[in-house]
C-alpha cells in the first residue's frame, strides 16, 4: 500500500467552489459521514472533486480522509497492495497523527476481497468511527458491484458531470441506477473540462514532485487552479481534536 | 417559477439559434411561394334569385351554380378584371352554395388577396346576373336594339326635315302661301285668253292678206294688158315686131335658109323682139300706178299685210308675257314643291318614328314578361379585407416565428447530449451543486 503525503498534495484549486460545496454539506448531512463521488463515465473528474473536496474539509479542522477506489487509478492514485479494510483501519487508527494516512487506495482491496454491501459497510463504519468526512472516488456509476455497495453504502452520493456536450444516456441510466438502490443522491458536481484535462495533469505532477516546474502552457491554469504548496491537513486542528 | 421558464427558454433559445435561424430564413425565403398555393382570403357574396321557376312547381329551376361557374360567366369576368388566369383554373376557386327552400345563393371565390377576392367575387356575381338576364330575355335584346336604332334614325331624319323646311321658309317667303300661286295662275289664264284672241285676229288677217296675195296674182296679166296696151312706144315697137317677123315668115317660106337676106332679117326680128321686151318691161314698170284696181289691190294688200304684223308683234308679246309669267310660275311651284316635299318627308318620318316607339313599347314590354321569369339580384357583396399585404406579412411571420420556436424545441427534445446546468439537472433529477472552474 502506498499513502499518499498529506505534506506531498498539493491543495486543489477552485477552492472558493469546493469550501461553498463542503459548507453546502455540513448542513446537509451529520458528521461522520462517508459521501461516495461517482460519475457516469470515466474521466468525469471524480478525484479531482473528492479530493478537492476532503482538502476543504480538512482545512476546515475536520478529520478527513479522500479514498480512491478507482480501477483505472485516473491520474491521482497508485496502485495500493493488497490489504483488508482491517488493516486500513489499523493503519489509520495506529497513524493518526503522522500525515501519512488521509488519502488510500483500495483498488487491490476490492477486487480481491470487499465485494459484498455487508463488508463494504462495515469498512465504513470503522472509516466513519476515525474520521468525521470520508469522500471516495469510486468508479464508474454502478458498473461493478463494489461500486454498487459503496454508493448504496454511504451518507451522501455525489456525481461528476464534465460539462459541455456530450451524450446524456449514461447520466440518464446512471441517475435511474441511483435512485434504484435508494442512494441518497445529493446533486451533481459540474466540473470545467478544462480542470479535468489539465488539472488533473498538474496535480498529478505536483503530487509526484511538488518542487517541479511545470511546463509554461500549464503555469496559468496552475495560476487559476490555485495549486499550492502542500499543506499539513491531518488532525492537528484543535476543532477535529475536539469532535 | 416564471423567470425561471423564461431563462430556459432564452437558454434553449441560445443554443439552438442556428436552427431557429436556418427556420426564419427559409420560412421568410417561402413567404411569397406560399402565399401563391394557398388561397388564404375568401369573398363572399349572396344572389337572391326572384325566379318565376322558383314558384311555379311546373317548372324546372335553372341550375345557377352551372351558371356562375361556366365559361361565358368567368371569361367575361377575366376579360373585365384582366386576369392572368383561365376560365376552368378560375372555376376552382369558386364555390357556389344553393340551399334547399331558399333564394339566396351564396357565391364564394378564395384568393390570395383579400382586395382581389372581394373584387373577383362582385364581379363573377355581376357577370352571372348580367348573363342570366341575357339568358331569359335572349331574342328581344336583337329587336329592342334594332328598333333603338331605327328610332335614332327616325329622329334624325325628323330633325334633319326641321332644319331643311325651316331653311327653305326662310328663303322663299312666299313659298308657303298658295295665294301667290293662285294670283299667277289666273294672270297666265287671262294672258292665254288674250292669247287666243289675238291668234284668231291673226288668223283672219293673215287669210285677208293671203286673199289679197292671189287677187293681186290673178290681176296681173290684166294689168301687164293694160298698160302695154296703153304704151305707145311698146305698141310701136310691137307693130315693127309684127311686120317683120311677118317678112321672116314670107322670106323663109320664099327663100332657102341659105338666103342671106334671111338671116340679116332673122336677126333684126330678134332685136326687135328684145326692144319690145325690153319697153315691155319698162312700161310695166313705169306704168304699174296707171292701173286703179292694181293699185287698190296692192293697197288692200298691203293693209292686210301689215295687220298680220300687228298681229304676230302683239302675239310674240303676249307670248313673252305668257312665258315669263309661266316661268315664275314655275319658280313659285317649285319652291312650294321643295317645301311640300320636306313636310311630306317629315311627316312621313314622324309617322314612323311613332310607329317604332310604338313597337319598342310592345317588345319592351315582351322582354320585361320574359325577364320576369327569372332574375337575379345581388343582395350582399363581398367587402375587401384589411390590407392583405401586412396581414399576409404579420401572419406569415408569427407562423414563422412558431415554426422556428417549435422546431427548436423539437431539435431540444431529439438531442440526447448535455449542453449545460439545465440538463444536466433534467437528466439526473437533482441540482447541480457547484460549477468547478466554470468561470475561467
Amino acid at each position: 500500500m502506498r499513502l499518499h503525503n498529506w505534506k506531498d498534495s498539493p491543495k486543489m484549486g477552485a477552492t472558493a467552489d469546493f469550501d461553498l460545496l463542503r459548507a453546502r454539506l455540513e448542513v446537509e448531512i451529520a458528521r461522520p459521514s462517508v459521501i461516495a463521488v461517482t460519475s457516469s463515465t470515466n474521466e468525469d473528474g471524480k478525484e479531482i472533486a473528492a479530493q478537492g473536496l476532503a482538502y476543504s474539509f480538512a482545512g476546515t479542522g475536520y478529520r478527513a480522509l479522500f479514498v480512491d477506489s478507482s480501477l483505472s487509478g485516473g491520474g491521482l492514485s497508485k496502485p495500493a497492495p493488497g490489504l483488508t479494510l482491517e488493516e486500513i483501519g489499523r493503519l489509520v487508527t495506529h497513524d493518526p497523527g503522522t500525515g501519512n494516512s488521509a488519502v488510500l487506495t483500495l483498488n487491490d482491496i476490492v477486487l480481491q476481497r470487499t465485494t459484498s454491501r455487508r463488508n463494504v459497510e462495515s469498512a465504513l463504519d470503522i472509516l466513519r468511527s476515525k474520521f468525521d468526512y470520508v469522500v471516495i472516488s469510486t468508479e464508474e456509476g454502478v458498473s461493478t458491484p463494489f461500486a454498487t455497495a459503496i454508493v448504496s453504502a454511504a451518507d451522501a452520493v455525489l456525481v461528476t458531470v464534465k460539462t459541455g456536450r456530450r451524450e446524456k444516456a449514461g447520466d440518464t441510466r446512471l441517475a435511474a441506477a441511483l435512485r434504484g438502490i435508494g442512494s441518497r443522491f445529493l446533486g451533481v458536481l459540474a466540473l470545467d473540462r478544462t480542470i479535468i484535462r489539465e488539472g488533473a495533469t498538474i496535480v498529478t505532477v505536483a503530487a509526484a514532485n511538488p518542487r517541479r516546474t511545470l511546463p509554461a502552457h500549464m503555469d496559468k491554469t496552475r495560476q487559476r487552479l490555485e495549486v499550492a504548496e502542500p499543506m499539513d491537513l491531518w488532525p492537528t486542528s484543535s476543532k477535529v481534536m475536539d469532535a | 417559477m416564471k423567470n425561471s421558464g423564461n431563462d430556459r427558454f432564452y437558454e434553449t433559445l441560445r443554443r439552438r439559434w442556428l436552427v431557429f435561424l436556418i427556420v426564419c430564413v427559409v420560412g421568410v425565403a417561402l413567404m411569397p411561394i406560399v402565399a401563391q398555393l394557398i388561397p388564404s382570403y375568401k369573398g363572399e357574396a349572396e344572389i337572391l334569385i326572384v325566379s318565376q321557376a322558383l314558384k311555379d312547381t311546373t317548372l324546372s329551376d335553372p341550375d345557377l351554380p352551372s351558371i356562375i361557374t361556366s365559361t361565358q360567366v368567368l371569361s367575361r369576368v377575366i376579360d373585365r378584371l384582366k386576369l392572368n388566369t383561365d376560365p376552368v383554373a378560375l372555376s376552382k376557386k369558386v364555390k357556389t352554395k344553393l340551399p334547399v327552400k331558399s333564394s339566396i345563393l351564396e357565391l364564394t371565390y378564395k384568393d390570395s388577396d383579400a382586395a382581389r377576392a372581394a373584387t373577383i367575387t362582385n364581379a363573377i356575381a355581376d357577370e352571372a346576373v348580367s348573363y342570366f338576364h341575357e339568358i331569359a330575355t335572349r331574342g328581344y335584346g336583337d329587336v329592342l336594339t334594332a328598333l333603338n336604332i331605327r328610332i335614332a334614325q327616325s329622329k334624325a331624319i325628323i330633325a334633319e326635315a326641321d332644319k331643311r323646311l325651316q331653311h327653305a321658309s326662310a328663303n322663299n317667303g312666299f313659298a308657303s302661301s298658295d295665294k301667290a300661286l293662285d294670283d299667277l295662275t289666273s294672270q297666265i289664264d287671262d294672258l292665254q285668253v288674250q292669247r287666243g284672241q289675238i291668234n284668231a285676229s291673226l288668223a283672219a288677217d293673215e287669210a285677208t292678206a293671203s286673199a289679197l296675195q292671189k287677187q293681186l296674182r290673178d290681176i296681173t296679166p290684166i294689168v301687164r294688158g293694160e298698160i302695154l296696151q296703153k304704151d305707145i312706144v311698146y305698141q310701136q315697137v310691137q307693130t315693127e315686131v309684127g311686120k317683120d317677123t311677118a317678112d321672116l315668115v314670107s322670106e323663109r317660106a320664099s327663100f332657102r335658109d341659105s338666103f342671106p337676106g334671111l338671116r340679116a332679117l332673122t336677126q333684126r326680128v330678134g332685136r326687135e323682139r328684145d326692144q319690145a321686151n325690153a319697153t315691155a318691161a319698162a312700161a310695166i314698170e313705169n306704168g304699174a300706178g296707171e292701173s286703179p284696181s292694181y293699185t287698190q289691190t296692192v293697197l288692200d294688200s298691203e293693209r292686210a299685210n301689215g295687220t298680220v304684223s300687228a298681229d304676230q308683234g302683239r302675239l310674240r308679246a303676249t307670248d313673252a308675257q305668257l312665258a315669263n309669267m309661266q316661268n315664275h310660275v314655275r319658280q313659285v311651284a317649285g319652291a312650294g314643291a321643295v317645301v311640300g316635299t320636306l313636310r311630306a318627308e317629315r311627316d312621313a318620318a314622324l309617322q314612323q318614328y311613332i310607329a317604332l316607339t310604338q313597337r319598342l313599347s310592345a317588345a319592351q314590354g315582351d322582354a320585361a314578361q320574359a325577364a320576369s321569369l327569372g332574375t337575379l339580384v345581388v343582395v350582399s357583396r363581398a367587402i375587401p379585407g384589411p390590407s392583405s399585404l401586412w396581414m399576409y406579412l404579420a401572419a406569415m411571420g408569427i407562423l414563422v416565428l412558431v415554426l422556428a420556436v417549435g422546431a427548436v424545441y423539437a431539435f431540444d427534445a431529439m438531442d440526447r447530449r448535455l449542453w449545460g446546468t439545465p440538463e444536466i439537472e433534467n437528466a439526473y433529477g437533482r441540482p447541480v451543486l457547484i460549477n468547478v472552474g466554470g468561470r475561467g
